[in-house]
């Protein structure tokens, strides 16, 4: 059998190396940043877009395609978020914490490159784990429970206390308002409409694209236009980046970027987290294993390749329960499972008996696409780059108008587009308060996954007649309510430590000066 | 005429203010010529509303039909998603809109009737003409491997003697299953606890994951993974092609009939030319063995049903379901 | 206005929409209400310290917030409305093109180097090319649906 799986990935790498493939790839990457930069074309929308053209190709070709679309989209949010502060996807929220202070600074080239990087790099470490160890992974991901998923849904709140660097408090606030949003709409365990206040719309709830591009695009084009400034951010193009950037990288980050991508692997292999929560886990972690943790949020080099590459290996991740058991690990997976159930491959346990050439194909051609998404993507950064040179007055209204079209676009609901003013407005405002939108959109993101984790526990554990024992008393259970404990408090106490040895040091000081 | 001019002018830009003010938000539904010929129905393509995202299972079966729509209809279909809140908002749109023939949708039995139970869609079983049905997907009440239970008595016999104990995953409140689940109950006089999930694969999962004790599936999400998980029993009137060694409830004494129909419907209201029109065009390309084909590859199992047999079905279904959601829900 | 000023602000806002989502949850049956509570209950509990901090806050609170420029900002958040609720009716790329002219001609007003005929003549030149890019990028290449109303 080993051998075999060797011969089918060999056979799968000559096939993805095909000339037409290659072509595929190269306009599924292209098509794929373009989606993924404008604010509110999501990744999985992306990939769905383009489902129906491959019902016409062959199972191998449509999947190659369709896979480079998907990583080319969840790279692509990332130049978005880096230069405007407006996550082209929900996956880059985290990239905006680092990326947009580093255009801030003068850097946008160095940022956009890095991020180009570290999302090659995360790709490709994703699509290795998933390639030789999804068998057993698959089996992994099952043990995660609802409870373990509402513990998951905690550890990733946490990261508000890192992320709100001056106020905790308004942070915790801003974080709880997104949640409550969230919960407008159908209620996930009695199935009957909530909070939506007599107006039937809200049914579907604040869908979250919109709000996200409310929150990040519509009150950030305010700010600045508010602030009579000219550009966003001074630029000037470096020449000869790359080799001095490559050598800091691996200098500073080889374990942030390990680290990261392991995380983003695991994270998008349980169903229904997905990117957005791997990104944000990723640069807490980044964050809380650095000596200086506070230079993040000004523009670390670190953050940025925390973020973009965990929900780059997030790809890989979510193919794992698809290829092992049929479930997708994402909406962008179900999109693509769709199209092999289309073709007649049936992923699951028995996928590699009956269509083991197309999966192999599939998986490998992720490798290949992720290599050719490196000149793509440099090549697309320095067109993107030169927004920075446009004035803003030309910028902000071009940018408020994707900006509706993104939120139109997903459902193709007005009613969206509302929302996204109407939460960009509110987002304005809360901001003036102090409330930065971060944990607002961290809250929404984790809001219905939460929710309907510890609805549905709470259910068995009526039946089980314990909490305690449904909730809290597993293993993996125990584990993430220690780790949210210690990720929550751990920033105070690191200050704590750091005051006593700067004190510590003092007398130290004032003691040699004595002697 | 001058004059008249100048007041034409000023009377259409009057005109588009009250549209904007009328209208608002809302869509422009302006009202439509009915008068239309019904004889050479349809001139135009037709407009297919799917209230669930592009790539799903409601698009992938829409697209087969979409196949052949060319030859049966003169044009292929224009494809409008209009997916949110489990399909309400769509299923919402399709009876809003004209019923000159050029809007029709696709809706499943019997989310779109559970939709209109809990007050999420504004709209019933009235709200719509019924043109057909292509497939239909029943429930199997499916328990993990190594469970005790590995046949409809043993789960009834142990839900009798621990009431409220047992865990059954459904894939949705409110959902297709969870009502089967409500009729098991009914008719077998037990009660187990329903734990609502999000979806089929979730279902899937928290089967291979065991967490919970048994899970009352749609056939076509979970038979990939047939040979990790029992197969209890089937909600239909006959044995089914995928297991067709596993009883119905039918057989075990328990009359429990349901499934996932897939369904096309246009506004109530349409012309009985139109909707007989459509009808034969979509029986035509059911018909065909490459249309078949298709479904069978991608694990669809086709039935047939005709309009006035649909109404039939909803209707009664309908007022069964209200009946359990009223009784087991408070 | 102070920061003190709009942080009770921020705390009774707060209030009233734990206020208002409370109503809502005591309609609610268990489980399903678990969770708006816990949330209602968090928001209650940081705005109320939020609100004590502030009332009895010393000087370092009390400093004054950076000037907003309260017209440009409203008449921003105005014209955008009027944008969004006129493309159903009027139809997108007609009410795109007006906005795109509007916005891009009055957010240059404190450009007082560059006349009023480039600003015009400049804006004019990006709209058309503006809506062509967006006709080809989202109507043709990736047929992504943009709105439509009674003008195309």
């Amino acid at each position: 059998m080993e051998q075999n799986i060797f011969e089918l990935i060999i056979s799968g790498f000559i096939n993805s190396l095909s000339p037409y493939h290659i072509f595929l790839m190269a306009f599924g990457v292209t098509a794929g940043i373009i989606v993924g930069t404008l604010p509110g074309l999501t990744a999985t929308m992306a990939v769905a877009l383009l489902v129906p053209v491959t019902f016409i190709m062959e199972p191998a070709s449509g999947l190659v395609m369709l896979g480079a679309i998907w990583c080319g989209a969840i790279y692509g949010g990332a130049n978005a978020a880096i230069l405007l502060n407006i996550p082209g996807t929900p996956s880059s929220i985290a990239t905006t914490m680092d990326g947009y202070p580093m255009t801030k600074n003068g850097e946008a080239d160095k940022a956009l490159l890095t991020s180009l990087i570290s999302s090659v790099i995360g790709g490709i470490i994703g699509v290795i784990i998933l390639l030789t160890l999804f068998a057993p992974l698959a089996q992994v991901s099952l043990k995660f429970g609802k409870p373990e998923y509402f513990w998951l849904c905690i550890f990733g709140l946490t990261t508000i206390s890192a992320m709100s660097t001056g106020n905790v408090v308004k942070g915790l606030l801003g974080g709880l308002f997104g949640l409550l949003l969230g919960t407008i709409g159908l209620d996930p365990i009695a199935g009957v409409p909530r909070f939506t206040f007599g107006y039937r719309p809200l049914v579907q709830g604040i869908q979250l694209v919109p709000a996200l591009i409310g929150f990040f695009a519509f009150s950030q084009m305010l700010t600045l236009m508010e602030r009579d400034e000219k550009y966003i951010a001074r630029y000037k193009q470096t020449s000869s980046l790359l080799k001095s950037l490559l050598s800091e990288m691996l200098q500073k980050g080889k374990s942030v970027l390990l680290r990261s991508s392991i995380l983003g692997t695991f994270i998008g292999m349980l169903p229904g987290a997905g990117g957005p929560v791997a990104s944000i886990i990723a640069y807490n972690e980044a964050k809380r294993w650095d000596k200086n943790p506070e230079k993040y949020g000004k523009g670390a080099i670190e953050g940025l390749m925390a973020s973009e590459s965990s929900n780059n290996a997030v790809i890989g991740g979510a193919l794992i329960p698809m290829m092992g058991l049929g479930i997708p690990g994402c909406p962008a997976a179900a999109v693509i499972m769709g199209g092999l159930l289309a073709h007649g491959i049936i992923p699951g346990s028995k996928l590699l008996v009956e269509s083991g050439d197309v999966a192999y194909t599939f998986i490998t051609s992720l490798i290949i696409a992720n290599l050719i998404m490196l000149p793509v993507g440099y090549f697309m950064l320095k067109l993107v780059a030169n927004i920075l040179n446009v004035p803003l007055y030309f910028v902000a209204p071009v940018i408020l108008v994707l900006s509706s079209i993104g939120a139109y676009a997903l459902h193709n609901s007005m009613l969206d587009v509302f929302v996204m003013v109407i939460f960009g407005t509110i987002a304005y405002i809360l901001s003036k308060a102090g409330i930065d939108p971060g944990p607002m959109a961290l809250g929404m993101v984790l809001g219905p996954i939460a929710e309907d984790a510890l609805g549905v526990s709470l259910v068995i554990a009526q039946a089980k007649g314990s909490i305690l024992q449904t909730l809290f008393l597993r293993p993996v259970s125990l584990i993430l309510i220690i780790l949210s404990i210690l990720s929550a408090f751990s920033p105070l106490i690191l200050d704590y430590l750091k005051k006593k040895k700067i004190f510590e040091s003092e007398v130290k000081r004032n003691d040699s000066s004595c002697c | 005429m001058r004059l008249g001019r100048k007041s034409i002018l000023s009377a259409s830009f009057l005109l588009i203010v009250l549209m904007i003010l009328v209208t608002g938000c809302g869509q422009s539904n302006t009202p439509a010529p009915e008068k239309k010929s019904e004889v050479n129905y349809p001139e135009r393509p037709i407009n297919m509303i799917v209230p669930y995202d592009p790539g799903g299972g409601s698009d992938m079966l829409t697209r087969m039909l979409d196949k052949h729509a060319k030859e049966q209809f003169g044009n292929n279909f224009t494809f409008v998603y209009k997916p949110g809140a489990g399909g309400a908002i769509g299923a919402s749109d399709i009876a809003k809109e004209k019923t000159d023939g050029y809007s029709i949708g696709t809706v499943n039995i019997p989310n779109y009737l559970l939709q209109s139970i809990s007050g999420s869609g504004d709209f019933d079983v009235d709200s719509f003409d019924y043109i057909c049905q292509t497939a239909s997907d029943p429930q199997i009440l499916i328990t993990p491997k190594g469970s005790n239970y590995t046949t409809v008595e043993e789960f009834v016999q142990a839900a009798k003697e621990n009431p409220k104990k047992l865990t059954v995953g459904v894939p949705g409140a409110l959902g297709d299953g969870h009502v089967a689940t409500l009729m098991l109950m009914e008719k077998a006089g037990i009660e187990v606890s329903i734990v609502p999930l999000k979806g089929g694969s979730d279902l899937l999962s928290a089967i291979l994951g065991k967490h919970v004790d048994a899970g009352m599936a749609n056939i076509g999400v979970v038979i990939s993974e047939k040979d990790n998980f029992n197969i209890l029993g089937v909600t239909f009137d006959r044995r089914h092609d995928f297991v067709p060694d596993v009883p119905t409830f039918k057989e075990k004494g328990y009359d429990v009939q349901s499934f996932v129909g897939r369904i096309y419907v246009a506004p109530k209201g349409l012309a009985p030319e139109v909707l007989q029109k459509l009808e034969t065009g979509l029986k035509n390309i059911w018909d065909k063995k490459e249309y078949q084909d298709d479904m069978k590859n991608a694990k669809f199992s086709t039935d047939w049903k005709t309009g006035a047999e649909v109404k039939e079905f909803v209707t009664n279904y309908y007022t069964e379901a209200k009946e359990l959601i009223e009784k087991y829900n408070k | 206005m102070t920061h003190r000023v709009v942080n009770i602000f921020l705390s009774v806002g707060m209030f009233v929409l734990c206020a208002v989502f409370l109503y809502q949850t005591n309609k609610l049956s268990y489980p399903s209400n678990v969770f708006p509570y816990i949330l209602i209950i968090g928001i209650a509990i940081l705005s109320l310290m939020v609100f004590l901090q502030n009332i009895f806050s010393k000087a370092e609170v009390i400093e004054k917030l950076e000037k907003i420029n309260y017209k440009r900002v409203i008449s921003i958040v105005a014209i955008s409305f009027l944008y969004i609720s006129s493309i159903s009716a009027i139809g997108f790329y007609a009410v795109t093109s007006i906005y795109l002219m509007v916005m891009c001609v009055s957010l240059q007003s404190h450009e007082t180097s560059i006349r009023m005929a480039m600003k015009i003549r400049n804006s004019f030149i990006l709209t058309i090319i503006v809506v062509i890019i967006v006709y080809i990028v989202f109507n043709i290449l990736l047929k992504v649906p943009t709105p439509r109303g009674f003008l195309i």
